[in-house]
């Protein structure tokens, strides 16, 4: 086996097409640019929608590889080499040179991505008043309303308004932070499909038809709600952003009119619906929900890490993106479940994306008990004893015998550690994982721009992205992972609060 | 429903179209003529965005002062904001079309899902205040004729301002107002049957489907 993966990785290490640390090595190459800070590209940046056809950019670097080297860069300096070699030029036509693109943040290969400046830029303030408004300044009257309909869900009432407009200008920037902390209590913004949960949506997926308890569908098995109630918790009343992942209570939600309460409960297997055991829970990862649905019958949890990458840090693993290689060897990367994904155009990716579904090893899906297909209120999951414990083939469950089980449809599944890599740093358990998660920059720029997404309306654009790097920043350092504290500086912006 | 269609494009044509000369409550002809010679400077940022659907319902619940669930239903019972149209004004249907982020872009049928939510809410509000002025919230103290005109007086001026305020923070502009009186005159040429009635309808509709209402 040893010498097969060798072998393997001897046959990806040369001159093949596809190359998924390239985008790795392109962020090392230029770290300031603002498509790796906070962010990381994919191969769209050199590739046309589908690999390996260059896009205008790609055929240029190529030919920028041609002049400094005869091989596919293996250190970031051979590729900043390979692209400088480039970068004067204007590949894609749209009036910009490669490297202005590449330090704006906008696509090379792309004529429609260009860079984009403020219509502010060399404006005269004093001649920039609207009747209502005054453009391209900071306009607290302009904010007041905004944050109304953002956060609160409705407009002022006019004689607030007028209230508002008669303070001074520090009493106004008073004013602001007062009604933000009381429209983030509203139930537009936490409450039930409010606006944090709708931020929730793309990374819990729901599916309504299988919804169970409250608001059932026509096959009610399983209760996703629970995973809103949590998301939520971790976004409002100042509390740990990372514990979305990291948790390992529940959250109920009571609603009452206009007060929606969020409270936590201490972890009980089973009693407080999830049937993983209280010590190997990791947030949302590890929820009834997540792995019935995103785990279900399956081995390895590529399709689970797929998905929590996109979730999580705004990464897709399709356009390989966020792939770092650990060596073939420390990671033990084998074609443990005979998908055949040590051939050598598989394993390519592969020998990045399933070490990080490794550590998902002993987590069990569906995987063993009949009783669940009759959902959540099966017999087998009424009674904490019919758990047992993790020496137990228990669906839902950190269970040890899953890979024996496995082991049977395929042999030597169970061969497969648990140890994974992520980022290319080795982590013993799921729980280093998650924590290897919230601890990258991707999740702070992530869980910032979801924000940003809503409430500037955009994508940071090319003259924003400073404010956007800084916000991010201080949400990881200042704020302490504390999206309130977050919001009240993202409403101070100039991308926010300047009409 | 509304009964006349023609009168309904008549909205867009008189909000759109420059000051005609009227009689004005206000004088505000020569008002709306210096106005218009100011004109509004554009934002060079110029980035606003629309307002989804339940951010509609909301504000058009809290201008109207309506039941935000009653206030537009297909069929006499489906919610067009949470429901029906719920998708095509920008808003996600997460669990029954695993549409799991905002549209980005503004469908074919989201101008004709607005005008249905507007044209439901206004009718209700026109109909409510005409019904019990005691308790009228936009066109409070507005007079009918016996035979269903308009009484022009200083109560209209006063329902059109109170229609902005509640919608845009602030009052008509000089042109706004002289639109909006014209436009019942326009209203009026076109059926006199119930001519007061459809003017406070489409006042409203006109006010709240503009961009200034649909876009942030």
């Amino acid at each position: 086996m040893r010498h097969l993966i060798i072998l393997v990785m001897f046959l990806i290490s040369g001159q093949a097409s596809a190359k998924p640390w390239a985008t790795d090595l392109f962020c090392k190459a230029f770290p300031n640019s603002p498509s790796c800070s906070g962010s990381t590209i994919s191969c769209s940046y050199c590739h046309m929608a589908q690999p390996p056809a260059l896009n205008p950019f790609g055929g240029c670097v190529k030919q920028g590889m041609a002049k400094t080297s005869s091989e596919f860069p293996s250190t970031f300096a051979d590729m900043r080499g390979a692209i400088e070699a480039v970068g004067q030029e204007d590949c894609d036509q749209d009036g910009f040179t490669n490297l202005k693109e590449i330090e704006a943040g906008h696509l090379p290969g792309n004529d429609q991505s260009r860079p984009t400046v403020s219509g502010c830029q060399n404006q005269s303030f004093a001649s920039l008043i609207n009747g209502s408004w005054n453009l391209c300044q900071r306009d607290p009257a302009y904010v007041y309303k905004k944050i109304w309909l953002d956060v609160c869900g409705e407009n002022p009432d006019y004689d607030d308004y007028k209230s508002f407009r008669a303070l001074s200008r520090e009493r106004q920037d008073k004013a602001l932070d007062d009604l933000l902390d009381d429209c983030l209590e509203s139930v537009h913004w936490r409450g039930k499909d409010g606006i944090v949960w709708q931020i929730g949506q793309y990374k819990i997926r729901p599916v309504g038809s299988v919804k169970s308890g409250e608001d059932a569908g026509v096959i009610p098995i399983v209760d996703y709600y629970a995973d809103f109630n949590l998301f939520v918790y971790s976004q409002i009343d100042g509390h740990d952003a990372r514990d979305q992942l990291l948790a390992n209570y529940t959250v109920t939600r009571t609603e009452n009119g206009s007060t929606v309460t969020y409270t936590k409960i201490t972890p009980q297997r089973l009693l407080d619906g999830q049937v993983m055991q209280p010590d190997k829970r990791v947030g949302l990862l590890t929820s009834f929900w997540n792995l019935s649905f995103y785990l279900n019958y399956t081995g390895i949890a590529r399709v689970l890490v797929a998905q929590a990458f996109n979730a999580y840090l705004g990464l897709s693993l399709v356009n390989m993106q966020g792939l770092t290689t650990p060596d073939p060897f420390m990671s033990q990367f084998a074609d443990y479940d005979s998908k055949g994904v040590t051939r050598p155009e598989c394993a390519q990716c592969h020998a990045a994306i399933d070490p990080l579904a490794y550590p998902f090893r002993n987590y069990n899906g569906l995987t063993g008990t009949a009783a669940v297909l009759q959902g959540q209120n099966a017999t087998a999951l009424q009674n904490l004893a019919n758990l047992g414990d993790e020496k137990n083939l228990t669906p839902l469950s950190y269970s040890l015998p899953r890979m024996d089980y496995l082991d049977q449809q395929f042999p030597g599944i169970k061969n497969m550690p648990e140890a994974g890599y992520i980022f290319g740093r080795r982590v013993e358990n799921l729980r280093e994982w998650a924590q290897a998660v919230v601890d990258n920059d991707l999740f702070a720029a992530n869980t910032v721009r979801d924000y940003w997404r809503f409430l500037i309306g955009h994508e940071p654009r090319s003259e924003e992205n400073h404010e956007f790097v800084k916000l991010w920043t201080d949400f990881k350092t200042v704020h302490n992972y504390n999206v309130k504290a977050m919001l009240h500086d993202l409403i101070k912006t100039e991308a926010y609060s300047v009409p | 429903m509304f009964p006349n269609t023609q009168a309904l494009l008549m909205v867009l044509v008189i909000i759109t179209s420059g000051c005609q000369k009227s009689k004005s409550l206000t004088g505000g002809s020569e008002a709306a003529k210096i106005e218009q010679s100011l004109p509004l400077t554009a934002s060079p940022k110029a980035q606003v965005k629309r307002m989804r659907a339940d951010l509609l319902r909301n504000n058009l619940a809290k201008i109207l002062v309506l039941d935000p669930q009653g206030m537009c239903l297909e069929l006499g019972r489906l919610p067009c904001a949470d429901l029906v149209h719920k998708v095509s004004l920008g808003s996600m249907n997460a669990y029954g079309n695993a549409q799991y982020r905002h549209p980005e872009q503004v469908s074919a049928t989201s101008a004709m899902s607005l005008d249905r939510l507007v044209l439901s809410a206004c009718m209700q509000r026109a109909q409510l205040d005409l019904v019990n002025p005691g308790r009228a919230v936009i066109f409070k103290d507005v007079e009918l004729s016996t035979d269903g005109r308009l009484v022009k007086s200083e109560a209209v001026v006063t329902a059109i301002h109170t229609l902005y305020q509640r919608a845009f923070l602030r009052d008509a502009s000089a042109t706004e107002l002289e639109n909006l009186l014209q436009f019942y005159e326009a209203i009026y040429a076109q059926q006199s049957i119930g001519a007061a009635r459809n003017w406070m309808t489409l006042s409203c509709y006109a006010v709240l489907t503009s961009v200034e209402a649909t876009f942030y």
